[in-house]
């Protein structure tokens, strides 16, 4: 005899925690929440590094260590930044392309 | 450890650095001053570094500015009766910098302000290498 088959739906064991479509949840917990708080950072970073390279251009600046490192620091996140934004994106593309 | 402490560390190396050169500068331009500050020959001045204190949440603090001290050695005595500010005997007070000592301090800030920017760039050349990696 076969074992009749159980009705449609997933077993407990096919239950994903932490992944509940169709409600937002804000805060900084969420992934949305991280990403606009590493963007506001990323910004925070750059405008220190416009602030720095104006004050140098103005002959404000004493130090120009700082403002290199500040610079090269923006530049550096802002890297980092893309190349997330673009692993993000190629996922995104991976779900897109998938047959159903 | 934060992902740019390197080049702040290497930054405060570099401000360290060049505060020595402003002081060498100083020191020999003054080199024949016999008025300078409280009437008194110039005395050579020195920076004096000490490692700082890391802030919060960070395990290394780089190198900050202790001070800038005057040094001690006693001054050159020099015979010139013509001098205006010759003492009764003839002899002029001058300053205890010795250009040659101040060159060699000069090329020594010199080449740490470049191991500080080497630093730097390889920091910055070990974070981008790592982004390779994403791509």
């Amino acid at each position: 005899m076969i074992s009749p088959v159980s009705g449609p739906g997933l077993g407990p064991e096919f239950k994903i925690d932490g992944i509940s479509a169709g409600t937002p949840s804000g805060g900084g917990s969420s992934f949305g929440g991280i990403l606009s708080d590493k963007v506001g950072a990323l910004n925070d970073l750059q405008n220190q590094a416009a602030d720095q390279s104006q004050a140098l251009a103005t002959g404000q600046a004493t130090d120009v260590a700082s403002v290199v490192t500040t610079v090269e620091q923006a530049a550096l996140a802002m890297q980092l930044a893309v190349q997330v934004r673009n692993k993000a994106v190629d996922a995104y593309q991976e779900l897109m392309r998938m047959q159903v | 450890m934060g992902l740019f402490d390197a080049l702040q560390i290497s930054s405060s190396g570099m401000s360290a650095e060049r505060l020595r050169m402003d002081v060498i500068a100083e020191n020999l331009a003054n080199a024949n001053t016999t008025r300078g500050a409280n009437g008194q020959p110039y005395q050579r001045q020195e920076v004096l570094l000490e490692s700082a204190s890391p802030s919060f949440g960070q395990v290394l603090g780089g190198v900050q500015v202790a001070g800038i001290v005057n040094d001690p050695t006693p001054p050159r005595r020099v015979y010139d009766p013509g001098h205006p500010d010759a003492d009764k005997n003839g002899y002029v007070t001058l300053p205890n910098v010795n250009p040659v000592n101040e060159m060699v301090d000069l090329i020594t800030a010199s080449r740490g302000y470049e191991a500080n920017v080497t630093a730097m760039t390889a920091a910055k050349q070990m974070f981008t290498k790592s982004l390779n990696v994403l791509r």
